[in-house]
């Protein structure tokens, strides 16, 4: 059995080439909320499991193709998205006060 | 013989880890609102990594590869609740509108979303209630004097 030009073969490959095709299928339903999302939150949500996912996916393709380099990509990234979902949720919070503070000067200079 | 085992089991892990992150997926695309949300897709997200990733050292000889799999789960372990916890407490502090059925009493009335926001409540059909308990619970917290931090 040969997916992606995997080199596995046998009950791993099979469980292999399903769990990649769920994990893909995953990833295409966030990216809908990721685009879709009402609001920003949503899509601070949706890029977390974004990384998740490709995460997952990272070890499944190194598993897949017996290349362990992937794995210190997955390694990589499962470092840099927590920093990222970090920056968001720093964002999400500051905007507002950044927002607020913008409205309170507007009433300043309008009293002035 | 081990070596089959071994590669059975993986293959059981493997199907189940993927099935754990589409229900992640599936769970980020139906609920409701930002916290439902959340809660899907942190949790589920998180246990078909680390399924994925078992399976990935049981089946492997090299003990370097293992050890680095190992890290990747960790690393998520420690790292997921921080993020969700973050990101929770900035949509909640934002004001994101929250589900109508919602039951969020103590909090609101402990904690008032600063600089004076109202909590919107959805229906349905994604428009805020006409008869919003969060929306009156702002207002009658609001007619008496403004926080002193503020």
């Amino acid at each position: 059995m040969s997916t992606l030009g995997a080199t596995l073969s046998g009950p791993l490959a099979w469980g292999a080439a399903i769990a990649g095709l769920f994990v893909i299928a995953g990833i295409f339903v966030t990216l809908y909320r990721v685009i879709v999302g009402p609001t920003l939150a949503d899509r601070v949500v949706g890029l977390d499991l974004l990384s998740m996912l490709l995460t997952a996916l990272l070890v499944l393709f190194a598993l897949a193709v017996e290349v362990s380099a992937y794995l210190d990509a997955a390694l990589a990234l499962s470092l840099v998205s927590f920093l990222a979902t970090v920056a968001f949720a720093r964002y999400l919070e500051r905007r507002q006060d950044v927002e607020a503070g913008r409205q309170e000067i507007r009433r300043e200079h309008g009293d002035a | 013989m081990l070596e089959g085992v071994l590669d059975i089991l993986g293959a059981v892990l493997l199907v189940a880890g993927g099935a754990f992150c589409f229900s992640a997926a599936v769970g980020l695309y139906r609920l409701p609102d930002v916290f439902m949300r959340m809660h899907a897709s942190t949790k589920a997200g998180t246990l078909g990594l680390m399924f994925i990733v078992i399976a990935f050292a049981l089946t492997q000889p090299a003990l370097d590869v293992v050890i680095k799999a190992i890290l990747v789960s960790v690393f998520m372990i420690i790292t997921a609740p921080i993020g969700s916890h973050l990101v929770g407490r900035a949509a909640f502090r934002t004001g994101q509108p929250m589900w109508h059925r919602t039951i969020l009493d103590e909090e609101t009335r402990r904690f008032q979303p600063p600089g004076g926001l109202e909590i919107v409540h959805l229906g349905d059909d994604g428009e805020p209630l006409p008869d919003d308990p969060g929306r009156i619970l702002a207002a009658s917290s609001s007619a008496g004097e403004a926080p002193a931090d503020r």
